[in-house]
């Protein structure tokens, strides 16, 4: 398991797409929070850390996140775009555990790259935010919205490579995840008559970790993201039995 | 060693290998030839577990290639696709591929040595050529130091150099008492390479023969005889149970005899000889005309039509036949029986059943 798990590890690391998703998925999330720190009106300030912390995160937790999937799905589907699937499981035979060290290195790296991207953008917003905005770390809730970009990153890029594991094709997988969270999600949740079922879907579930408690939302961060976890591991579970399953 | 019993794989409608058995022995070169579309592949993606038999099973040295400890330590494969991701650099595969088993990162730059990729191993394996490309392919398998070496199709694509390399590559590895499984679709190319070979067609096992004895027993060699009196040579190779058959100008072709032997019975009896020359048909007709005819016995079901045969001058030669008998009586002329190591059919390849006989000749020594 180890010895796969390091074998993943490399595969990850060795490939520049990774390293073009991470930091475009940092950028993204660093660059727009640092830009929003900059230009929010001094005036219309808020006195409550947890939401100026959820506005700093937006873009993050919204689009950069379709930056890191597209990466999580990679790892699934370039196994099968190249037959590079046939080496990965003549070298492991045991098909769960190629999949659980793929989950686990993907988790990792997405974990730490939400990690450094929630603590840059939010030591930037300190320093950047208009002196009105309350920034102050010991709130309440504060360390739950900060930890929690890089817990929603970690969840859903298995999600994500699941999806790719099911999938075995990029295109498929990387356009579904890009158009339901961003288009079929919020768009349901906007419109009234869906907006109360809405809030069930994964990503508008799981992303509740990177928002402020919010009245209007019936799920609490934790209760969402509790949904979307158990979304992720239903895929999960299904990439698993197809793996072992299906013929490579 | 590997050994396959009764291994079959369905995709949907097709029977891609149908109830194949054979083994695989150590110290020597086996060639698993066929036609493309043989279920070759196919047959290797099992050995390997990758893809499940629908029925039968297929042991590595004894154990099923999931049930391994560190299969890349007994196992490497070199298979047809290239199975590997083109943006990584060549050192970087053979890492990636080394970790799996905990093989020492010092073994990777060893394996590059061997096939001579050193000088290119920082380079991205989407850059390499065919021959490159296999040879990368031919390291990861390498790794293991393994004891099996599987190789799809190893040749298709390298040039002559590329060829020769690897042929010598597996005989070398061969004769220090280790497995070689190389599948072709080549005879020729098996020809000069493999010192046993398991044939197969349509995903059945059509000769599990050594190579020597194929190509000797194939068309490989009969004997053209021209004669004024062509009639009546031809009667006294009949009388004596040879066997032997007219080509379309008129010339006899005779097999399993020897020219100088034919030679000297024409002398014997006084008759008179234009032409007395060894022939080599193409191994490749040869080939041909008996998957072929495995593949008339998958269609048919009834065995080949009455027409069904190779055109004279090449085909399979008698004794050598998909279900002929077991061993075949010494002729008047010398030892025509099978040879040692071309045993009967294996268990579950039976002939088909009905009027539709296979196209045996009678066994030299019944005329």
């Amino acid at each position: 398991m180890l010895r796969t798990l390091r074998a993943e590890q490399i595969k990850l690391t060795t490939l520049r797409s990774s390293w073009w998703s991470i930091g475009l998925t940092m950028a993204a999330s660093i660059g727009t929070a640092i830009l929003i720190a900059a230009v929010v009106p001094s005036d219309d300030h808020s006195d409550d850390t947890v939401g100026n912390i959820g506005v700093l995160f937006l873009v993050a937790a919204q689009l950069a996140l379709i930056l890191l999937m597209s990466m999580a799905v990679i790892v699934s589907t370039s196994e099968y775009r190249f037959g590079q699937i046939r080496m990965t499981l003549a070298a492991t035979p045991a098909r769960w555990v190629v999949m659980l060290s793929k989950a686990v290195v993907v988790m990792t790296v997405s974990f730490v790259v939400g990690s450094i991207t929630a603590w840059v953008s939010v030591l930037f917003g300190k320093s950047l935010l208009p002196a009105g905005w309350r920034f102050d770390l010991s709130d309440p809730g504060a360390m739950r919205i900060v930890w929690g970009l890089p817990l929603f990153f970690a969840v859903a890029s298995l999600l994500a490579m699941s999806l790719g594991a099911i999938l075995r094709n990029s295109p498929a997988a990387i356009t579904i995840l890009a158009v339901v969270p961003l288009g079929v999600e919020k768009t349901l949740l906007v419109i009234e008559k869906t907006r109360h079922f809405a809030q069930y879907l994964p990503f508008n579930a799981g992303a509740r970790i990177t928002q402020p408690v919010d009245e209007d939302f019936i799920l609490s961060p934790w209760g969402g993201f509790g949904i979307f976890c158990v979304y992720t591991a239903a895929f999960f579970l299904v990439a698993v039995i197809l793996a072992e399953t299906r013929d490579a | 060693m590997i050994e396959a019993r009764a291994l079959s794989k369905r995709y949907g409608a097709t029977l891609a290998v149908d109830n194949l058995s054979f083994t695989v022995q150590p110290g020597r070169v086996t060639g698993f030839l066929g036609p493309n579309g043989a279920g070759k592949s196919t047959t290797m993606r099992m050995i390997l577990g990758l893809d499940r038999p629908t029925n039968g099973s297929v042991l590595v040295n004894g154990k099923p290639y999931a049930s391994l400890d560190h299969p890349l330590r007994q196992v490497g494969a070199l298979l047809e696709a290239k199975a590997f991701h083109p943006g990584r650099k060549a050192i970087h595969h053979l890492r990636w591929v080394a970790a799996t088993n905990g093989i020492p990162a010092a073994r990777v730059r060893q394996v590059l040595e061997v096939v001579g990729l050193s000088a290119v191993a920082g380079k991205r394996a989407g850059t390499f050529s065919l021959g490159m490309s296999q040879r990368l392919q031919l390291a990861a398998a390498l790794l293991g130091d393994p004891g099996v070496l599987l190789l799809d199709e190893p040749v298709n694509g390298l040039d002559p150099e590329g060829i020769q390399w690897i042929r010598q590559f597996m005989k070398n590895w061969a004769s220090q008492g280790r497995t070689v499984f190389v599948s072709s679709h080549l005879l020729s190319e098996m020809a000069v390479t493999a010192d046993h070979l398991i044939i197969v067609g349509r995903g059945r096992l059509i000769a599990d023969v050594p190579t020597a004895d194929f190509i000797s027993r194939s068309a490989g060699t009969f004997v053209r005889v021209r004669s004024p009196q062509i009639e009546k040579v031809e009667q006294l190779l009949t009388d004596k149970g040879v066997q032997s058959a007219r080509e379309p100008d008129g010339a006899l072709a005779v097999r399993g005899v020897e020219a100088p032997r034919i030679g000297e019975l024409v002398a014997e009896n006084g008759l008179v000889l234009h032409e007395l020359s060894p022939q080599q048909a193409s191994l490749e007709e040869a080939f041909l005309a008996i998957t072929r005819g495995a593949q008339e016995f998958q269609g048919g079901g009834v065995g080949p039509p009455p027409g069904y045969g190779p055109p004279p001058g090449y085909g399979p030669p008698p004794g050598y036949q998909v279900t002929g008998p077991p061993s075949g009586p010494v002729g008047p002329l010398g030892p025509m029986g099978p040879p040692p190591g071309y045993g009967p059919p294996p268990p579950g390849y039976a002939p088909p059943p009905g009027p539709g006989q296979p196209p045996n000749q009678p066994p030299y020594g019944q005329g």
